[in-house]
């Protein structure tokens, strides 16, 4: 029964997607994308439910086959290869044709390696607590942005350049990357895993060059370029795992500690271009050109949390604390590098690349400290992430498409021009960063697990603060507008509204029930990695768990009613005054509906409109991107060389 | 039952305890403002106000009219010193001293987003600055609360107070970083960019400014509950005996005070800049020589 599931669940999107190509009439393809979308959603969570079913510690599902059906892994695996050496070819890069030649022969070559004699099946799939973790994300955040890009794309054919794509072709891949991911999480053994590796890179390569033209083309390509870098990295991994262990499956990752350091940290770099930590952070920043599905695809439900899954299913199998220990700095470095970039961006979706780059840094640092109280806190954050950033997108998206720009001063007063989009945005930045939401705990057990390591600490304590500062000038240009005795209805079409009030309903469920699930999901986790680990420290792990978070709910609850109550109630038209200025106030009946007037004017000499702006802290001038970016990349790939000398000195 | 007798039964009543100092910690809060009056006055030359008139102020202030610009700008002053009376209670039940952290961060998140939300362009300004500032004692901050985990292995209060040897002792340096940060929160000169007590050197009042009458007296209810706050934390790195932690604190204090009256306001970046260099390493270098 799992088994016929997981495989629809791999082969229904590619399905879908072909109908899609081929439909003929926008309604038949909406029809097509939302029947995909509920079937991924109601997929994912019944594969959960029946792998639950399996009896045993951790209840591990896995799907077993004879020897023979790992070469049908590598025939896809060469498949794939070939196709993106063919794009190579057509678009004439050198690199990226050089990186697929290297890879097929590594590909091929694994295959004549000699394999273990005593083993007869293969475990081909794997479905275990972090696999459902990550299948839950895919397919519910998948769907929730699926069912947005029905509503979106409808808007973005209207005004898109005359290069873009079609809508079929966007549906084909589209629909077809949550396939992929979903038997790129299942996987267990590697050629399949690289297989759909590969497939998640071709896709996201395609959709980002979705709307044509020269910077789409050149982003698409460096996303390709790195990503292909890291499938060399990834395949040089699985071969040295062959040649040492004679195995191909994350099982011989973790079974044999003393020997595959190597491989383990190759595939980890791998990990790292595919969650665009600095050094490689730059074919994420240019995948914004892309429609914003694709971004919110990329950054929430697909493309970076493979590498993040990676790094998590790999990092117990590192036997090395000086490799773990470097692993963390990496993690770290791009938790605050991203955090204090995005600190200087007023590019609204800069913004949100950067803050995907810091949370990711911040999950790989945890998985790189090694105590269960991390790990756990690592997971937390990979689902929270998702959540909360697939929203974001979403919001950013449909606030580009009505206001015609992403920069964030020009979102301002948003909250009476669209106040169910501007809602469910602040909702998603506040559950970045404030209590009781999930983002914010787990931070805080991020830090409270740092406490072994004083230089991390440093980092995670400077990452934190910066955190705090990007996202409350958003959250405060938003909501800044004057008195409106009521808000005005949003015209939003229903696909939009249906995804984004999901995702809303997504975070405040996980929001009130954080401690909970912390509890009961992510601590048996580490639970489940730590527990052969000699001397881990799990006193730290008990400790959070007797913080209850509904004080801070009922503390919430408790000033929304007394300010209801107390002072909305008996707050009279009669009371509101203008803002102070000098008492040249200009008095305009709706300032927000004529945009010309910027908030603060006033009268000046005679009578003259003066105009006048006001920016937020960007650091202009204080900060340099490029500089910045220059000196972090340079100390990101000190940490790779480290990392990748250590692990070579230490199998010596 | 004799008196001391009842005072202990109190002091080991968590609930009753958790009362008393919401109860409490505002009055003592006015107090210390009264007291920052007067003394400054007279280090200044003048007679300064009443003992009480901190009081008379909050009372004149809730007498107004509620004058406001919008409504949401209400909802956030409440916010402010609802988790500021927050802050109280976690810390007399002895919770995770970095969770206290975070809803005290989580409440001048509130002010700071109630002074951006209209549309004043002082506000707006005191606002930005506001967020500088937490962005400079943030680190601080929680690098303290790490020290104190590594000489008690545990983040919270209670065990704290459990330990016998003061605080001051193994992180001095820490204090000293830590008043730093404590001049940031009372507003003193030269940190004082976000809202200042000296008008002189003030652009309209800054973060304040838009709110008025009563919201404003809840905003001054709340800065009243983060000085008692923060007067208490100082008296947390001398916890053996409350004779010796109010002394320090006291001292500390009047520290501040002729800081206060010795600078002007110097600008926010020279103040990020600071924070991040000098106490920072501070922290650093006490947390360093903690380490185990």
């Amino acid at each position: 029964m799992a088994e016929w599931l997981l495989y629809g669940m791999m082969g229904i999107p590619l399905v879908c997607g072909v109908l899609a190509l081929l439909a003929g009439s926008d309604r038949l393809r909406n029809g097509i994308a939302a029947f995909s979308a509920v079937a991924v959603a109601l997929g994912g969570l019944a594969l959960v439910w029946l792998s639950l079913q399996t009896p045993g510690p951790g209840r591990i599902w896995s799907l077993t086959a004879p020897l023979q059906a790992g070469w049908i892994g590598s025939a896809l695996e060469l498949v794939i290869i070939g196709v993106i050496f063919a794009v190579a070819l057509r678009i004439r890069n050198f690199w990226i044709a050089l990186f697929g030649v290297i890879q097929f022969i590594l590909a091929l070559a694994v295959n004549f390696l000699p394999a273990h004699e005593e083993e007869t099946r293969l475990v081909l799939f794997r479905i275990d607590d972090l696999t459902r973790i990550m299948l839950l994300v895919t397919s519910l955040v998948g769907a929730s942005i699926l069912i947005f890009a029905i509503g979106y794309m409808k808007e973005h054919a209207k005004h898109a350049p005359p290069t873009a794509g079609s809508n079929a072709r966007f549906f084909f891949f589209f629909i077809s990357f949550i396939g992929f991911m979903v038997g790129l999480v299942c996987s267990n053994h590697l050629s399949f895993f690289s297989f759909f590796w590969e497939a998640t890179t071709f896709c996201s390569y395609a959709l980002i060059g979705q709307d044509g033209g020269e910077a789409r083309r050149v982003n698409a390509v460096r996303a390709l370029f790195i990503n292909s870098f890291g499938g060399v990295l990834l395949l040089g991994g699985i071969f040295l795992l062959k040649w040492y262990t004679g195995g191909e499956s994350f099982d011989a990752v973790l079974a044999n500690k003393s020997v595959t350091l190597l491989p383990a940290v190759l595939l980890c770099v791998a990990a790292f271009t595919k969650s665009a930590l600095f050094p490689f952070q730059s074919w994420l920043l240019g995948a914004m050109v892309a429609p914003t599905p694709v971004s919110a695809m990329l950054h929430a439900a697909t493309m970076v949390k493979a590498g993040v899954y990676l790094v998590m299913r790999i990092t117990p199998g590192f036997y090395n604390e000086r490799a773990m220990m470097v692993v963390a700095f990496a993690g770290a470095l791009s938790f605050v590098g991203g955090a204090l970039l995005a600190g200087t961006q007023s590019n609204g979706k800069k913004v949100l690349a950067y803050s995907t780059i810091s949370n990711l840094g911040l999950v790989v640092a945890c998985a790189g400290i090694d105590s269960p109280l991390a790990y756990a806190a690592g997971l937390a954050i990979i689902t929270f992430h998702a959540i909360s950033k697939g929203l974001l997108f979403l919001c950013v998206g449909r606030i580009e498409q009505k206001i015609g720009s992403r920069d964030i001063e020009d979102m301002d007063g948003l909250i009476f021009k669209m106040p169910f989009t501007t809602c469910a945005a602040l909702l998603g930045m506040m559950s970045m960063l404030l209590p009781p939401f999930g983002m914010l705990l787990s931070k805080w057990l991020a830090i409270e697990a740092t406490i072994r390591s004083p230089f991390l600490l440093v980092f995670m304590v400077l990452g934190s603060a910066l955190t705090v500062f990007f996202w409350a000038k958003w959250i405060g240009r938003m909501q800044n507008t004057g008195y409106h005795e009521h808000m005005p209805r949003e015209d939003i079409g229903l696909p939009m509204r249906i995804s984004m009030t999901l995702l809303g309903l997504m975070i405040l469920g996980t929001g009130v029930t954080t401690m909970f699930i912390f509890g009961k999901v992510f601590v048996p986790m580490a639970h489940a990695v730590f527990d052969d680990v000699p001397n881990a420290n799990w006193q730290a792990l008990s400790e959070p768990g007797t913080f209850s978070a509904v004080v801070i709910f009922a503390a919430v609850g408790a000033g929304l009613l007394i300010y209801y109550f107390v002072f909305w109630r008996r707050f009279r038209k009669e009371n509101v005054r203008l803002p102070f200025l000098c008492g040249e106030n200009i008095e305009i009946d709706n300032v927000d509906q004529d945009n010309d007037i910027r908030s603060y004017d006033f009268h000046s000499v005679c009578g003259k409109v003066e105009h006048c702006v006001f920016s937020s802290y960007y650091f202009h001038g204080v900060i340099n991107e490029k500089l910045v970016t220059m000196c972090l990349n340079w100390g990101a790939w000190l940490i790779i060389v480290v990392l990748i000398g250590n692990s070579i000195a230490a199998t010596r | 039952m004799n008196l001391t007798e009842f005072f202990r039964s109190v002091w080991n009543n968590p609930t009753i305890l958790t009362i008393l100092a919401l109860l409490f910690a505002p009055v003592f809060g006015c107090v210390l403002m009264s007291l920052d009056r007067k003394i400054t006055a007279r280090m200044q030359g003048r007679m300064g106000p009443p003992w009480l008139q901190p009081f008379y102020d909050l009372c004149k202030l809730f007498g107004k009219q509620p004058l406001a610009l919008h409504r949401p700008q209400i909802m956030y002053a409440v916010l402010h010193l609802v988790f500021m009376m927050l802050v109280v209670v976690l810390l007399v039940q002895g919770q995770d001293l970095l969770m206290v952290l975070f809803v005290q961060a989580f409440s001048v998140i509130c002010l700071v987003l109630g002074g951006m939300s209209v549309r004043s362009p002082y506000s707006w300004i005191g606002s930005q600055r506001k967020i500088l500032q937490m962005l400079a004692y943030e680190p601080v901050l929680v690098l303290l609360i790490l020290a104190v985990n590594l000489r008690d292995s545990s983040f919270l209060a209670s065990k704290v107070m459990e330990n016998p040897q003061p605080l001051l002792f193994s992180m001095p340096l820490l204090f000293l970083a830590f008043l730093c940060v404590v001049a940031i929160e009372f507003q003193k000169s030269p940190f004082d960019v976000a809202t200042s007590h000296h008008a002189h050197q003030e652009i309209v009042k800054g973060i304040t400014l838009e709110f008025s009458g009563p919201f404003l007296g809840i905003i001054e209810i709340a800065h009243c509950y983060e000085m008692a706050i923060f007067f208490g934390l100082m008296m947390a790195f001398w916890h053996t005996s409350l004779l010796a932690g109010f002394l320090l604190a006291f001292c500390s204090f009047l520290f501040l005070l002729i800081l206060d009256n010795a600078f002007s306001r110097l600008t926010s970046y020279w103040m990020l800049r600071y924070m991040w260099t000098v106490p920072l390493t501070l922290a650093l270098a006490n947390l360093i020589w903690l380490w185990r």
